[in-house]
């Protein structure tokens, strides 16, 4: 089954402040680091509109320009909202892997699971 | 276009998208997008396969504004060229749906009716309260406009403004009475025969010509005058009440409220308006009509010179037949009609947004 089209991939927005909070990065860098950790490609209009919607309500900020690029940073903002998100995931991941860990004996299959 | 001239290495196709960004968002993320083609191009990616997803991040920062500076100006300016966008769309729109009307979507052959003979005449029943509800907002537009100006002081800006928020409404007024005063005294009037009409059915059979003694080319003028009034009209309404609307000072509460009110009501009007003359227009191009014609006229051709492109035509001794498929069955008038449609509802959107944020920000 392709679990893509019931549960869609994160939101580009989690994914851009994800890539910011070990430091500012500008466009591509970003690009290629989340590639790297979420293997999710994002192309340049994905990743500058995000960027002006996070800038636009004060949870990124751009940097002085770099070689023609600039850098973007967190701001508090950012960060206290990019912990909300994450404590939010968080409820979910551990409130589902603990279901699933009380369910799987209960599994048709003869009881195999294990853990 | 800033930076343009500074990443050489970056594909032309790539600056073309790039340029199809609002002029704001180039000013502030153009060296960025062009930055990331070059490091893309440098690292031996290709820079083609990004071109959808920067089109497409194009055409939504234009529909939606994301990025833009948060002052009443832009919010202006952007407002203006939407209203002049979708005036720009709405006038080949309703030229299309008269068109289309005055075609002989009110004529049909003897025998049954077809289903898109019913839709066109369902969708063109739907056509008159929507135009009357489209008129009724432009008259609110202009009564708030109007009141504005009694809060300015006489004098010649004063004059300016009113006759700038005046002038479209009387010609859009003159064109009325003009198309008016055409059909008056037109020289083909259908009546007589078995003519019923339901809010949900049009039945035809035979119809009689008569003919009034008006000069056929004074009513081809008159007709073509009050196109030019009427949609002349809008399009001086789409610049002038703009411009005129910026020049005033800050917007009251009530006039915010009024005016949020009047622009979703507006919008409303627009995608119902745009959805019947779609509806019309699609429905009567599929329908292929036939008319039957007793007459009594020497002059036959001047006197059917609302249909004189139909083919093939006769004109046996008192009668005349009129066969053909309407000329509007071209797949091209549905799709451009399609397109005006849809650019004309978001362009109203996007005009009525960019005013409400333009009027907070003043309050503010």
């Amino acid at each position: 089954m392709n679990s893509t089209r019931l549960f869609p991939r994160p939101n580009p927005a989690l994914l851009v402040l994800t890539s910011l909070a070990d430091g500012p990065k500008h466009g591509y860098a970003l690009m290629k680091d989340i590639e790297a950790f979420s293997h999710v490609s994002m192309g340049p209009g994905t990743v500058f509109g995000c960027l002006a919607r996070l800038e636009e309500r004060g949870l990124v900020r751009a940097l002085e320009a770099e070689d023609r690029r600039h850098p973007y940073e967190l701001t508090a903002t950012g960060l206290a909202v990019l912990h909300e998100q994450l404590d939010e995931l968080g409820r979910v991941t551990a409130t589902s892997r603990a279901r699933l860990r009380l369910a799987r004996p209960a599994r048709p299959n003869g009881g195999r699971a294990s853990g | 276009m800033p930076g343009a001239g500074r990443h050489p290495t970056v594909p032309a196709l790539g600056r073309i998208a790039v340029a199809c960004y609002p002029p704001w968002w180039r000013a502030r993320y153009g060296d960025d997008q062009l930055g990331f083609l070059a490091d893309l191009h440098a690292e031996g990616r290709s820079v083609a396969r990004v071109l959808p997803n920067l089109v497409a991040g194009a055409a939504w920062t234009q529909l939606s504004g994301t990025g833009m500076p948060a002052t009443p100006s832009a919010w202006r300016n952007r407002a203006r060229t939407s209203v002049t966008a979708s005036a720009l769309a709405a006038m080949p729109l309703m030229i299309l749906g008269l068109y289309a009307s005055h075609r002989g979507g009110d004529w049909s052959g003897n025998g049954r009716l077809s289903t898109a003979a019913r839709v066109a005449a369902d969708a063109g029943n739907f056509l008159f309260p929507a135009f009357a509800l489209v008129l009724l907002m432009l008259l609110f537009g202009w009564r708030i406009l109007i009141s504005q100006a009694l809060e300015l002081r006489p004098g010649a800006a004063r004059r300016r403004y009113v006759a700038a928020v005046a002038a479209p409404f009387i010609a859009v007024a003159s064109g009325l009475g003009l198309w008016s005063l055409a059909s008056h005294i037109s020289p083909g009037g259908v009546t007589g025969g078995s003519y019923k009409l339901s809010p949900t059915t049009h039945r035809f059979y035979d119809v009689t010509l008569v003919v009034s003694p008006g000069d056929p080319r004074l009513v081809a003028f008159l007709h073509a005058a009050a196109i030019v009034c009427g949609f002349g009209g809008w399009l001086v309404a789409a610049v002038l009440v703009g411009r005129a609307a910026s020049r005033r000072g800050p917007a009251t509460a009530g006039a915010i409220r009024t005016g949020v009110w009047l622009s979703r009501t507006a919008t409303g009007a627009t995608v119902l308006l745009s959805l019947a003359i779609s509806v019309y227009v699609a429905a009567l191009a599929l329908q292929p009509w036939h008319l039957v014609a007793n007459h009594s006229c020497d002059d036959l051709p001047r006197a059917l010179w609302a249909a004189s492109s139909c083919v093939p035509w006769s004109a046996p001794a008192g009668r005349a037949v009129l066969t053909g498929p309407m000329e509007g069955a071209a797949p091209i008038w549905i799709v451009l009609t399609l397109a005006c449609a849809a650019l004309a509802v978001v362009g109203t959107r996007i005009a009525g947004r960019s005013a409400r944020k333009a009027a907070l920000l003043d309050a503010a």
